[in-house]
């Protein structure tokens, strides 16, 4: 096996100068999915990306395939709602499709509208995208003016109608259902599941909320078939019940942090951490890897011991962390980690909408915990106190949460696996009453002790051999 | 009926209700701040959790469910003892009190708060809080209503309650996540007729009463179920007194009349009950003055009158403020010991339409008995300005109001000077007692016992919180001892002696009877009382409502 090595599908031509505009986007192959598209039935559509084993890029990895199949198909109006509100720390993918190539997530949003039978679809997006939204209001105007959006979309009798709408800076406007309350102009808090979207969402009518990845994804399912998508990716043979073992198709990268060439990297789903750190160049100065953060902050951090699992869905999820949205952060062994988890504790109290009990109190909670830790007023017992009050939030170990929305888990993620993972550094806080840094070594928790070692998947039954 | 399982128990419950109403209706205490039971449910507070499982299924789902949103159905199996559920449920009141001033000695809530309530059953002895607590500002945020922030445990009821029922939405949570606080916006204060409301559905001591702040301790207060004198809805309502003194007006559930709610008029302006102008004995006029009588003076003189006119020639003004009781007692005191025929209804001046919120209506006519009134006087009786008319062809007059702060017309001013004697039943100094020759003390509504027929012709009843004041009798006695004056013999010894009475004699009110009556009201010609209800929200009131 060779080493990984980037396949651009989403992102090709992406640098192509223009790409952004229409012209150029057709000149490269743009909207030539949709010949394929109106000569299939809508049915045998959903059909086709369940077969592919399209997983949704937002975080939570569903099946697409099945999310639609969910959707009833006699309520009228349906909505599509293309979630572009990407604001997880450490993830930057969907913003070069905002900005270079708006027109794909378009011909996405087409195929699904198509595909579901919905008129009218809204683009949520990131109130700080600025270049990304005038780029997309500009494509859009373009497609109308092309035909492509409008009553006749390509010729064909069927409508679509795309509104974009920027957000005004709230992380949980990401949640699907706070995104939907956020669209229908009230506050950004997350509603209370079930009902979920697919029946009751945006203006109580069923709604299909999708990652822009995701979407963009679509259209070369649709123009190339699942098979030929079957063929990207990792799909495991043997894994425990109730664990999706597809992880087809390419994901995009995006790694931070103390490598040399941080960015985004399309690669089809398989690699492991360690081959991603070095296809981005290595860690900063030939320094030691200390920390990986692999899908995002909400995602459970990895040790130096851990960095050999596949960024896959799947093996992450065995590994008790998750792949997430993809952003892989890196720190080097100059990071203090109980300074990492502070900042990252303090993003999320600022973030918490405050809707439920558990999150609005327990968040800032967790976060002056660790920063009392780490500016040398720690107590000794305040580490097992810190992931108490985090899995008060949600318990991670029995993965349920005492809150209204996922962000409870979150929060309890990074900080129960920062705390158990890198107790040393903790205690030797406490200990010292002042912020000290640990090599590496020292920092981390000995692996056999108290956290998940991730399971190395006994077959596999097809994995990139990167030639 | 659903037929469901709790803590291993069988139970057959109404359809249709959460699991909190539910539990309450079988005894269950389930703790909960944002749930009620009519506003929406957005299941913040995340007290009610509950093991689950759905009819049918295998077992429980993973994650545990809110006992607020989730309705009962035939099968389903519900716990609220097992560990993980009251690790939950500690742990979410941990955080409400993590920053919760525990300033219960100087707090009004203390004693009637949920947050000592459920602490004490749910929570843990120790808290582990040990960062700074946030000590955001009290707020003022209307006439009547102030909010204590750092109380607050941001369940949102009130927020809810100003979309849902008074409409206005004055109410908003402002500022994100650990800063989120209740307020208004800039300028716009909470002062609409239903801004009380929001006091009452605060579970903790957040947003408190300006008129009841640091008056009493509520477990000095005693409580009588009585019945709103301000409209002709009639709010059942809990007269909350202490040492003679009404202290707190709140409302009583009533599914059928006004459920959990009542305006500010009926609540704050109670005021006149504990005035110091009110009467406490008789009055006669001594040239301009009035002056302290006893009891037999009032009786000579009404006789003294009576004679001097000619029966037939005293115009007998009842009141759509006294109680079908007291009504009853004038019509006969008229028609048998008066002898006249000179018979008017005096009212309080009503609104030109309801006043109208999305869940609460205060209707138009400003008197709690106009119904009861006409059934017993009769729809011919003369009312509002037409009284005065009878007034024009009467001698003298005997005039019960008991309204409080009753205006008159130049109209009615002229034609009640015209009379060469005029007696008044009054609660306090008003406009008409400066006009009487003999002033009667009345009894306000905190006062007197009986029943008042609101607008959908239901019969509730109100009971004394207080003795009439001073020497003041109450009006069914007062008219008893004039009739005996007239000679005439009433066989009145009680309220109930009164009741038995009108129900004889008046065929409208067939079948009223106190037990009737109850807590919930009789709907005149329903045929059949309402019995005592104790399922869904009565089992809820009973359990969590004040």
């Amino acid at each position: 096996m060779g080493k990984p090595k980037e396949l651009r599908i989403l992102y090709e031509n992406l640098d192509v100068p223009d790409m952004h505009t229409i012209e150029v986007y057709r000149q490269h192959g743009g909207y030539g999915s949709l010949d394929r598209l109106f000569t299939q039935e809508p049915s045998d559509l959903v059909d086709i990306i369940k077969d592919s084993g399209l997983r949704g890029r937002g975080g939570a990895g569903f099946s697409t395939g099945m999310k639609w199949s969910f959707v009833p198909k006699d309520i009228e109006p349906k909505y599509l709602c293309a979630n572009a509100d990407e604001s997880e720390p450490g993830t930057f993918s969907n913003r070069y499709v905002l900005e270079r190539k708006p027109h794909s997530l378009i011909e996405g949003i087409i195929c699904a509208c198509w595909t579901l039978g919905i008129h009218t679809a809204y683009v949520y997006i990131r109130g700080e995208f600025t270049l990304g939204k005038v780029r997309l209001d500009a494509a859009i105007k373009e497609a109308y003016a092309n035909g492509l959006l409008g009553e006749s979309v390509a010729g064909k009798d069927f409508a679509l109608d795309i509104y974009t709408h920027a957000g005004a800076g709230a992380y949980i406007c990401g949640e699907e259902t706070g995104l939907i309350e956020s669209l229908e102009g009230k506050r950004g808090q997350p509603r209370n599941k079930p009902p979920f979207p697919a029946v009751q969402g945006l203006f109580m009518k069923p709604t299909v909320v999708q990652n822009v990845e995701t979407l963009c994804n679509v259209p070369f399912i649709v123009s190339k078939g699942a098979e030929w998508y079957k063929t990207l990716g990792t799909v495991y043979s043997d894994t425990p019940r109730g664990t999706d073992p597809v992880n087809t198709g390419t994901k995009l990268y995006c790694i931070s942090g103390h490598v040399e060439k941080p960015g985004v990297y399309e690669i089809e789903m398989g690699l492991t951490a360690n081959e991603l750190i070095e296809l981005a160049g290595g860690v900063r100065g030939g320094n030691r890897v200390k920390a990986v953060i692999p899908g995002g902050s909400s995602a459970p951090v990895l040790t130096p011991y851990e960095c050999d699992v596949p960024l896959d869905f799947t093996s992450l999820q065995m590994a008790k962390t998750m792949l997430g949205s993809g952003g892989i952060i890196v720190m080097d062994e100059t990071v203090c980690t109980v300074h990492a988890l502070t900042n990252l504790l303090d993003f999320y109290a600022h973030e918490s909408c405050g809707q439920c009990t558990p999150c609005r109190n327990g968040t800032p909670w967790t976060r002056d915990i660790s920063k009392r830790i780490e500016q040398g007023g720690g107590q000794p017992g305040d580490v097992d106190r810190l992931i108490e009050v985090a899995n008060n939030i949600a318990n991670v170990d029995t993965f349920t949460w005492n809150t209204i929305c996922v962000f409870g888990i979150a929060v309890s993620w990074p900080a129960v696996s920062f705390a158990r993972k890198f107790r040393p550094e903790f205690e030797a806080h406490i200990r010292e009453g002042k912020c000290v840094t640990l090599p590496v070594d020292e920092a981390v928790t000995p692996p056999e002790e108290n956290y998940a070692w991730p399971q190395v998947l006994a077959e596999v039954a097809q994995k990139p051999s990167w030639d | 009926m659903a037929k469901i399982t709790m803590d291993g128990v069988e139970y057959e419950v109404s359809d249709g209700l959460s699991v909190v109403q539910a539990s309450a209706e079988v005894g269950i205490t389930v703790p909960h701040y944002c749930y009620h039971p009519s506003l929406t449910s957005p299941a913040n507070c995340r007290m009610c959790l509950i093991e689950l499982t759905p009819p049918g299924a295998p077992g429980p789902i993973r994650q545990l469910a809110t006992g607020c949103s989730t309705r009962v159905a035939d099968g389903m199996v519900i716990n609220h003892n097992t560990p993980t559920v009251q690790a939950a449920r500690a742990s979410s009141l941990e955080s409400l009190l993590a920053h919760h001033p525990l300033d219960c000695p100087t707090c009004d809530q203390a004693g009637e708060c949920e947050l000592q309530n459920f602490a004490q059953k749910f929570g843990h002895d120790v808290g582990n809080y040990a960062e700074t607590k946030k000590t955001p500002p009290r707020k003022h945020l209307g006439p009547h209503v102030d909010l204590f922030t750092t109380r607050c445990v941001v369940c949102t009821r009130c927020t809810r309650f100003t979309e849902e029922v008074s409409g206005d939405a004055v109410l908003q949570l402002v500022n994100r996540g650990g800063k989120n606080e209740i307020d208004v916006y800039p300028g716009i204060p909470i002062d609409n007729k239903l801004s009380g409301n929001v006091v009452d559905i605060c579970p903790v001591g957040a947003l408190s009463s300006t008129d009841f702040m640091y008056r009493s301790r509520p477990w000095f207060l005693e409580e009588v179920d009585s019945v709103c004198t301000r409209c002709s809805k009639g709010c059942n309502i809990t007269v909350e007194h202490r040492e003679g003194e009404t202290v707190r007006i709140k409302p009583r559930f009533n599914e059928d009349v006004n459920e959990f709610w009542m305006c500010d008029d009926g609540r704050y302006e109670c005021g006149y009950v504990n005035s110091p102008d009110r009467l406490r004995m008789p009055f006669a006029r001594e040239g301009d003055d009035l002056v302290a009588c006893g009891w037999s003076d009032v009786f000579d003189a009404i006789a003294a009158a009576v004679q001097a006119a000619g029966g037939e020639n005293v115009a007998v003004i009842a009141s759509a403020w006294s109680t079908n009781e007291e009504l009853h007692a004038v019509r006969r005191f008229a028609t048998e010991a008066v002898r006249t025929s000179l018979i008017g209804l005096l009212s309080a001046a009503g609104d030109d339409e309801d006043t109208v919120y999305p869940g609460f209506t205060i209707e138009k006519d400003k008197n709690p008995n106009g119904a009861g009134a006409r059934l017993i006087l009769g729809d011919e009786v003369a009312q509002d300005s037409a009284i005065w008319d009878v007034l024009r062809r009467a001698k003298a007059a005997i005039v019960f109001s008991g309204i409080p702060d009753a205006e008159l017309s130049d109209d009615a001013v002229e034609a009640l000077e015209a009379l060469d004697f005029l007696a008044v039943v009054d609660v306090g100094t008003s406009a008409l007692t400066a006009l009487a020759d003999i002033v009667i003390p009345g009894t306000a509504y905190t006062e007197k016992d009986g029943c008042f027929t609101n607008s959908q012709q239901r019969v509730q009843k109100l009971n004394a919180a207080h003795p009439p004041l001073g020497t003041a009798m109450r009006e069914w006695e007062f008219v008893r001892y004039a009739a005996e004056a007239l000679g005439a013999e009433f066989d009145y010894t009680d309220e109930a002696s009164v009741t038995a009475d009108l129900v004889a004699s008046t065929p409208a009110f067939a079948g009223v009877t106190l037990e009737a009556v109850g807590k919930r009201g009789y709907v005149l010609g329903s045929g059949e009382a309402e019995p005592e209800a104790d399922n869904g929200n009565y089992a809820y009131a009973k359990m969590f409502w004040k």
